[in-house]
Parts: structure tokens; C-alpha cells; sequence
């Protein structure tokens, strides 16, 4: 396009202003132009009117002339477009219910979508925001995925030896208790070795990240990148604190970079918020031996970024090598002998992976009602296109084209679904807080989650809405504005012939959201019965009664001797409380992510070859098991006399009992673990709780005594008939009282540590009953919609009807009998749709089979009662016609 | 009857332009009957299709208008080439003759060699 082109459209574009004066002024050039053509038809010696009449018929009529330089003067494309949007929303003005309904369903539909695909995208789609994402590599142990840790040695020789990779590097999640002044919290970080930000491609939003030297010897620079959300939450987006020190664990650090502001690490579902060398791996982790020469001990997750001219396959084969090659010097060593490469462009998704079934599903549910809500847009706007076939009927004879009477039609919907994708925004920003409230009630879920829409949900949403709008608006408009005047014009069209056809379209769309309402509808009621039953497993232990508090005293740089005893102080002060029945520390919290799994050695117990006996770990105060109500069944619990000089004391449970000692009593029997040289002796059999997953068989698992066996990170347990809150404060207050800088954590009922365990079910559950009633309440207003019309459009046959003696009570089951057919129709197919589809949930449901009879009866019933209701409206109002008015309308 | 064309825009853009050059300002009705006349006929055209090619070169800047005054003392609205518009009509006319002289060359009786 050249200038004068662009200056030509600018000119267009100014042309839409002040029309009016430009028209007036071509008027008048136009008659000066006839004036001037009749004076020479005269001087030709033509009589005046055969002048006048050439001058025109050359000119080719004073209208067309005006209307063709109409269009030059402007851009009639947009100026049409103009026109159809206003005429579009006066229509919506003029009928308001109408309009309503369908905004308020698109709205739900295309709200819901936003709102979970929002979720979907934060949780498991996008790419970390890094340079090439795609070209990251994740190591794992297998091709599913499941994670493999690594020793430092085998980490550095991968790192040597790697060339198809560019680069690889290693990190670890790391809880850090940061101290800055006075106040001191609790974070997430991670320890990473120099080169993870260089191989991920992130440039530091301030300072910069590791250098080489940092990289190189063990303890010598303790430096530190901090996340850009705590740079502005804590230190007030200060430029100075580069430089500056920071506490963390214990240990003073010094602040040399920002990450970037979407940078979270590379866990996904978590947000790391400080980020430390490998090379300080003993100062960040206190209480903690050197790892960086141990062949035994693999604690790092590796990834790696490939080279542009390498496959993943051939850098997969290049690491197999050297690992199986380590693993033959080194058979005693922890490292995996083959290893497999994984996309990594999405970082490691362990720790989401239980949410990718659940929010699918959503995800399906949702498009399942979108489906509905559009074809109960289709509907309604068939319906009102009947109603104005005749408005159209007279445009098309007029001359109006075909295309243009569709344009118009679709201009229509397409500002209904722009409103319902408007509104729709509302709706889903209400969803995602919905959404985050669960997540809040949980501590072992995503934290990355900010409630926030962006822009890319954004173009989803407004995709959404369009896509709706000509697809569904397309249909009706193409049926509605096909050219037979001749019979809409005629007063009596509306009761044979193309009424019916278009009635066959609005019939299959009702039993198409039938069948899709009952298929979300049965997902929700199957995932509700699973929830129920997940509950109403018996835990083993008392969760509603017990109370929480963790702290990590290894971070606060408390020693074994003050760590006793800030918690010998603590539990005396806590068991003091007014309403305090019970209290006791242990290491693990019931239902949470923690696991700690050693190996034993039974005494008289001969292992087979290759069984390795591997039990559950906790440590604990006494009277855990009377805090936590799980009762014992043989022998006592720990009691203050299973100190440090005192024999060593365990408790199993009965899972452990039965499988090492079956049929004879436990207590008594002698057992080693860790690095202990000397037996202990079983003091107590407890029951199998299921704290390790409620679905999950109780493990082997072995109780050992605080005392024998001293932590920095404990929970402490408390017994309780009050309140939770009140509580809650009053331990809190108690551990300030003792240090006001120590961060506590998991400050919850076991209740809610419970609740939070079940998050991906409670979620699915919950959601998707919310997207089934939404489902059923879309599917009968369309149910309700096509009765309504069908029953206006045969006033007069049931006018006939009665006037010819039928009962009232004959029409209404003849109305309601059209609807419950349809309603079956859609029933069937919606049956054997969910029969089929319902195996999809069969992981996430728990003691229901995914086609329970039960269930789909039930809904089915449910669904055929409200379309019942639906029907009965209608079919009333058919009942009640008045002949003699029904029979003068035509 | 005189065989006649249908005229296209492009074709009629360029004719008014030439027109224009030729007699200086003139009003639409002007410049269409020169138009018929030049072409001896055997062009009709609906007058009325001249202004709207006339309000695209206004628009893109090769011609110009304002009101005036006719020989028999009317009102009517005077185009004028711009120096844009001469500028493409000089363009216009090269290409034109280059085009036609290739053409020419097809179309002519073969020679011997």
C-alpha cells in the first residue's frame, strides 16, 4: 500500500464525519451537474421535460449516483457494521428477558471455562518462563515421569560429561527460616547448583546470579538470590539490599540478585522464594552432614537444557553411560544405572501430578456446559428468529441480499456472546477465588495460584465468546433468513412446513443438553460418593480432636541441648493450658507430605534375597498415641523413662506385628535400625492408622522415643474438646512466649491436615456438582424454551382441540408428553455417553464402580423430574387456552 | 450503433487526469462529456459513475476541488490536478506507452528474417 492509498482510506475514515455537510454539498454539485447537461440538451433544440429526462437517464438516477458515491465517501463495511450494532442492541433492549437468559447463560458457561482453564494453565500447561523452555530437559527414573534424586559426585560427573546437553544442573527444595531484625519466617527455597540459572536462560530482574567461584569450594560464599515476590513482601522492592546480609537457617547470607518477577523455580506448585549454592549445602542445612562427597546419599533433582543439534534420545543414551558406568564402580552407591529424559519445558510436575486428572475432568465438565449454554443460545435465537421471520421475510423481498441479512443476524449474536464473554469475566474471577479458598484450607497443594486472570485467559475468554457467537449464531441465522416469502409473508405460516424444521433442529439441540447435563451430572454424583466414602474411612485416629503446630528449630540455630530443651519447656507450658487434655511432640504430622523411611533389621527375622525391609519413621514425645486418640493393643506408649541413657524402646504397629511376628506377641521382641549397634526392644503394638493415605494399606511402621532419637523439626500435638481457634492463638502465644522469632507452621486442626489430603478429591467433587446443577439448570430452561414455543406455535391447534373436546388435562399430557419424550431421548444417549466416558474417572473414584447403577439411576430420576417441572409450565398454559381467542388468532 | 466499452475504474481515473491536463479546471459534467466525446462515442458511461471516481483521487491527493463559476454564470465544482496528480499522470503515460509498444510488437504481422 502506498501513501496515496493510505491517504485515500484516512480520507474514508474522516468521511464518516459530518456526513451530513458533505452529502448536502454533493446534492448541490449533482444539480449543478443536471443544470448544466439540460441547458445543452436545449441548446441541442430537445423539449424541455425530453431534456430534463435524457439529462437523468445519462446521469443513471440522481440516487444511485448519491448512493455509490456514499459508499466512496466512506467505509460502508464498518459503517453497516455500525448499523447493524445498533440495531443488534436494540433488539437485545426490546427483549430483555430474552437477552438476559442468554447473556447470564453464556456468562456461566464461558466463566467456568476462564476460571478453570485459568487453573489448568497456572497448574500444569504453561512453560517456566525461561529462555527456549522447550528445550529443557527433566532427569527422571522412568518414562512415567516419576522423580530420582542424585548424589553430589554422580551430579558433577554427568555435569562433565554431558555434551549433548549445553548445560545441567541441580537443585533441591529447602525449607529456609529466613531472619531479618526482629522478624523471622518461614520459607521455601531451594539449593541449586551455580549453573541453574544459566542453563534455564533467566536473566536477574537486580544484580546477578551465581559466578563460578561460587560453585567451586564448600562454605566459602554464602551468597543468596532471592524471589521477586519476596524482594517486594519483605523488603520493600529495596534496589540497597544487594549487598546487604540476611539470615537464613542460622547462617548470614549475602543478597547478590533478584529473580525475575514470574520466576517461581522450577518445582511446579511451589514458589521458591530464596535461592542458595549447592556449595553451602551444610550451612542451609543444619543438623545435616556434608553430602557433596557422599556416593550414598542422592537428595538432588537434575535437569539439563538440550544442545540445538541434540535429541533428547541421544542425550538420554550419552547419561545412561556415565551413570551405569558409576554404577558398576560404585554397586553400593544410591544412583539409578539407567536414566530417562523427560520434556522439561514445564519444569517438575511431581507435585501437581495428582491434579491433572481432577482438572481435566473440570476442564471437560466445563466444556460440557458450554456445550449446553450454547445450544441453549442456538435455541433461543431460532426461537426469535421465527418470531421475526417476518420482519425478514419483508427485508429479503425488498432487496436486502442474503448475506446481509445474515450479517445481520450474526452481528446480533455476536453481541450477545461479547456481553456474556463481558459478564462471563465477572463469573470466572468469582470461580477462581472459589477456587483458591479450597487450596487455602491445605498446605500440601500449589501455592502458585494468585487468583489472577491474565492476559493469554483473557484471548482464551474472548476466543471463547467469539467462537460461540458465529458458530451458534450462524445456524439460525442461515435457517432463519432462507428466502421463502412467499410463505412467511402469509398470516397463517407459522403452524405447517418450515415451523416444523426448525423445530427439529430445537428438539436435537434439548436432547443434546440433556444428554450432556446428565453425563456432568453423573461424574459429580460418582465423585461425590467416593468423597463420601473417602471420609468416612475410619483414619485409625481421632483428626477432629487434635491440634498442630510445627517449628524447625535446626533453622533457628538451636543445638540438640537448648532444642530439648525449648521443647521439654514448651510442652509443660502447653499441657498447663485451661481445655488441654493431651499433649505430645513427633516428627511426622498425620495426612501431610511427610515421609521418612529407614531400613530394619528384625532379630530372628531372615529376610529373602532381595526383601528390603523398609518402614515408616516417627519419632515421639509420650502420649502420642493418647493425643492423637489411636489406641494401643498390646504393651505402653514411651514415657519419660525411655531417655538417652535408658534401653532402647520402640513401638510398632499391628501391620508390622502381623507381618514379622505373626501369631505371637511383639512385645519383647528385639529389632535394629539406622546406625544403632544395639537392639531395641518392642514396648507397644498400636493400631494401623492411616495417615499415609486413606485408600493406601497401613505400612510397617516403627514409633521410636524423641529422646533416643532427637529432631529440630517437630509438631507439636495437642489434645482438645475447645475451640480450634482459641486454641490455636493460645499456642501460638506459648511459643512466642518462649521465642518470638521462631516461625510456626501447620497451625491447623488434623481435621483440616485431613480435608487438605484430600484437596483433588474434595475439588472434583465439589466443581463438578456446581458444573452438573448449572448442566441441569441450562438444560431445563432450553427444555422449557422449545416447549414454550412449540406450544405458541400451536395455540391454534389446541384451540381446536378443546373447542372439538378435549380436557384440558387431555393437552396437558399431550405438552408434557412432548417434553419427557425429548427428555428421554436425551436420557439414553446421555447414559450411554456417561457409560462410556466414566471410565476416565475411574483413578479418582474410591469404592464406587464408574457405572454404578445406583448412581445413574438416581441422576437420571433427578434429571427426569426437574424436566418435568421444566415441562409443566408450558404445558399449563397450553391446557388453559381459551378456544374461541386461540381459534380468532388465525 | 457504435460498438461501446464498458470503462473501468483504473482506466477512468487515468482519463480524468488526462482530461484534466488537457483543458485545465473543470466541473464533473465537464469532464465526463469530454470523456465521451474524446473517445468519439464509443465509450458510454453513466455520468453519475464519474464522482465517485473523482472523490478517490481527491482523496488520495492527485486532484483537487473548489466551487466556482461556470462560462453561463452557475455554480459548480471545479477539479484540478495537484502536482501528485501530474506526477502519476506522466507515470501512468510511460507505462502505458511502454505496455502498448510491447503489445504492439505481439500483435504485429510477423516478418520474415
Amino acid at each position: 500500500m502506498n501513501v496515496r492509498q493510505i491517504r485515500g482510506w484516512m480520507a474514508r475514515c474522516f468521511g464518516m464525519l459530518n456526513r451530513g455537510r458533505r452529502e448536502r454539498e454533493f446534492a448541490e454539485e449533482l444539480e449543478s451537474h443536471l443544470a448544466m447537461h439540460i441547458e445543452d440538451n436545449l441548446r441541442a433544440g430537445m423539449s424541455p421535460e425530453e431534456a430534463r429526462r435524457r439529462a437523468l437517464i445519462k446521469l443513471g438516477g440522481v440516487t444511485l449516483a448519491k448512493e455509490l458515491r456514499r459508499e466512496q465517501g466512506g467505509l460502508p463495511t464498518l459503517e453497516t457494521f455500525w448499523q447493524d450494532l445498533r440495531f443488534g442492541l436494540r433488539m437485545l433492549r426490546k427483549n430483555p428477558g430474552f437477552s438476559s437468559i442468554a447473556i447470564a447463560t453464556l456468562a456461566l458457561g464461558i466463566g467456568a471455562n476462564t476460571a478453570i482453564f485459568t487453573l489448568l494453565d497456572k497448574v500444569l500447561l504453561r512453560p517456566l518462563p525461561v529462555e527456549q523452555p522447550q528445550r529443557l530437559v527433566v532427569i527422571a527414573k522412568d518414562v512415567s515421569g516419576a522423580p530420582v534424586s542424585f548424589s553430589y559426585p554422580m551430579f558433577a560427573e554427568l555435569r562433565a560429561r554431558s555434551e549433548p546437553l549445553s548445560g545441567l544442573a541441580a537443585y533441591v527444595q529447602q525449607p529456609f527460616s529466613l531472619s531479618d531484625g526482629s522478624q523471622t519466617e518461614r520459607l521455601t527455597g531451594q539449593i541449586v547448583s551455580g549453573n541453574y540459572f544459566a542453563v534455564l536462560g533467566v536473566r536477574p530482574a537486580l544484580g546477578r546470579f551465581f559466578s563460578p567461584d561460587e560453585d567451586r569450594t564448600p562454605g566459602t560464599h554464602p551468597v543468596v538470590v532471592i524471589s521477586h515476590g519476596l524482594w517486594q513482601r519483605r523488603f520493600g522492592a529495596d534496589p540497597a539490599l544487594l549487598g546487604k546480609t540476611v539470615g537464613l537457617n542460622a547462617y548470614r547470607y549475602t543478597v547478590v540478585g533478584v529473580a525475575p518477577r514470574e520466576f517461581n523455580g522450577t518445582m511446579r506448585g511451589t514458589v521458591s522464594d530464596v535461592y542458595v549454592p549447592i556449595m553451602m549445602q551444610v550451612q542451609a542445612q543444619p543438623g545435616r552432614n556434608s553430602k557433596l562427597d557422599d556416593r550414598g546419599s542422592g537428595w538432588l533433582y537434575l535437569f539439563g537444557r538440550l544442545n540445538p543439534a541434540a535429541s533428547r534420545a541421544q542425550a538420554q543414551a550419552a547419561l545412561s553411560v556415565v551413570t551405569s558406568e558409576a554404577k558398576k564402580a560404585f554397586p553400593g552407591a544410591t544412583d539409578p544405572a539407567t536414566v530417562f529424559l523427560l520434556d522439561g519445558s514445564r519444569g517438575f510436575t511431581g507435585r501437581v501430578s495428582d491434579l491433572t486428572l481432577p482438572l481435566q475432568l473440570l476442564m471437560g465438565a466445563v466444556g460440557f456446559v458450554l456445550l449446553i449454554a450454547c445450544a441453549n443460545v442456538a435455541n433461543l435465537l431460532l426461537a426469535r428468529g421465527a418470531a421475526r421471520r417476518k420482519e425478514l421475510a419483508i427485508r429479503l423481498a425488498i432487496g436486502a441480499s442474503r448475506l446481509r441479512v445474515v450479517r445481520q443476524l450474526l452481528t446480533e449474536s455476536l453481541i450477545m456472546t461479547a456481553l456474556g464473554g463481558g459478564a462471563g469475566l465477572f463469573v470466572a474471577v468469582w470461580l477462581t477465588r472459589l477456587l483458591l479458598g479450597f487450596q487455602e484450607q491445605t498446605n500440601s497443594v500449589p501455592r502458585t495460584l494468585d487468583g489472577s486472570l491474565d492476559g493469554r485467559v483473557l484471548v482464551f475468554t474472548l476466543g471463547l465468546s467469539l467462537l460461540t457467537g458465529v458458530l451458534f449464531g450462524l445456524a439460525p441465522a442461515l435457517a432463519v433468513s432462507k428466502p421463502y416469502f412467499g410463505a412467511a409473508l402469509k398470516e397463517s405460516a407459522p403452524l405447517l412446513g418450515t415451523g416444523r424444521r426448525w423445530l427439529g433442529l430445537r428438539n436435537l439441540l434439548v436432547v443434546t443438553q440433556v444428554a450432556l447435563s446428565l453425563v456432568v451430572l453423573i461424574g459429580a454424583g460418582l465423585c461425590v460418593q467416593s468423597l463420601r466414602r473417602l471420609q468416612a474411612i475410619d483414619p485409625g485416629l481421632e483428626p477432629a480432636k487434635v491440634l498442630t503446630a510445627s517449628f524447625d528449630l535446626s533453622l533457628s540455630g538451636y543445638n540438640e541441648a537448648r532444642g530439648r530443651q525449648f521443647f521439654a519447656q514448651l510442652s509443660e507450658r502447653v499441657a498447663k493450658l485451661p481445655g488441654v487434655e493431651a499433649v505430645s511432640l513427633a516428627r511426622g504430622v498425620a495426612f501431610s507430605a511427610f515421609s521418612w523411611i529407614r531400613s530394619a533389621t528384625i532379630e530372628g527375622y531372615q529376610p529373602q534375597p532381595n526383601e528390603r525391609l523398609a518402614f515408616n519413621f516417627n519419632s515421639i514425645s509420650p502420649n502420642y498415641f493418647q493425643t492423637l486418640g489411636a489406641p494401643l493393643v498390646r504393651g505402653r506408649e514411651f514415657t519419660t523413662q525411655d531417655g538417652m541413657g535408658a534401653p532402647r524402646a520402640v513401638i510398632v504397629n499391628e501391620a508390622a506385628a502381623q507381618r514379622y511376628w505373626p501369631g505371637e506377641d511383639a512385645v519383647g521382641k528385639r529389632l535394629k535400625y539406622g546406625s544403632l549397634d544395639q537392639f531395641a526392644e518392642v514396648v507397644g503394638v498400636v493400631r494401623n492408622t492411616r495417615e499415609k493415605g486413606l485408600t493406601a494399606d497401613p505400612r510397617p511402621t516403627i514409633y521410636v522415643p524423641l529422646q533416643q532419637q532427637y529432631a529440630g523439626d517437630l509438631t507439636l500435638h495437642v489434645r482438645t474438646a475447645m475451640e480450634a481457634t482459641t486454641m490455636l492463638a493460645a499456642l501460638r502465644r506459648e511459643v512466642q512466649a518462649l521465642d518470638p522469632a521462631l516461625p510456626v507452621y501447620n497451625l491447623m486442626t488434623l481435621a483440616e491436615q485431613k480435608n487438605g489430603s484430600l484437596y483433588a478429591e474434595r475439588m472434583a467433587a465439589a466443581l463438578l456438582t456446581l458444573f452438573g446443577l448449572l448442566a441441569l439448570l441450562l438444560a431445563s430452561i432450553g427444555l422449557y424454551g422449545v416447549l414454550s414455543y412449540a406450544v405458541t406455535e400451536r395455540t391454534c391447534e389446541m384451540g381446536i382441540r378443546l373447542a372439538l373436546g378435549a380436557q384440558p388435562r387431555d393437552v396437558l399430557k399431550l405438552v408434557v408428553g412432548q417434553g419427557l419424550r425429548l427428555t428421554l431421548v436425551g436420557l439414553l444417549l446421555g447414559l450411554a455417553v456417561a457409560a462410556a466416558l466414566t471410565r476416565w474417572l475411574e483413578k479418582l473414584l474410591f469404592g464406587v464402580s464408574a457405572t454404578d447403577p445406583l448412581t445413574f439411576a438416581v441422576i437420571a430420576l433427578l434429571l427426569t423430574a426437574v424436566a418435568f417441572v421444566a415441562c409443566w409450565a408450558p404445558a399449563r398454559r397450553a391446557a388453559l387456552v381459551d378456544p374461541l381467542v386461540a381459534l380468532r388468532q388465525e | 450503433m457504435s460498438e461501446k466499452t464498458d470503462v473501468w475504474q483504473g482506466t477512468l481515473a487515468l482519463m480524468v487526469l488526462k482530461t484534466l491536463e488537457a483543458l485545465g479546471p473543470l466541473h464533473g459534467y465537464g469532464i465526463a462529456r469530454r470523456i465521451e466525446q474524446t473517445s468519439e462515442n464509443k465509450l458510454a458511461i453513466n455520468y453519475g459513475t464519474i464522482y465517485p471516481g473523482l472523490l478517490k483521487l481527491e482523496q488520495e491527493g492527485y486532484i483537487a476541488s473548489e466551487w466556482g463559476v461556470s462560462d453561463n454564470n452557475r455554480k459548480a465544482k471545479y477539479y484540478k490536478l495537484t502536482r501528485a496528480g501530474r506526477k502519476r499522470l506522466a507515470q501512468e503515460t510511460q507505462k502505458w506507452e511502454t505496455t502498448t509498444e510491447i503489445l504492439a510488437r505481439f500483435f504485429a504481422p510477423l516478418e520474415d528474417s
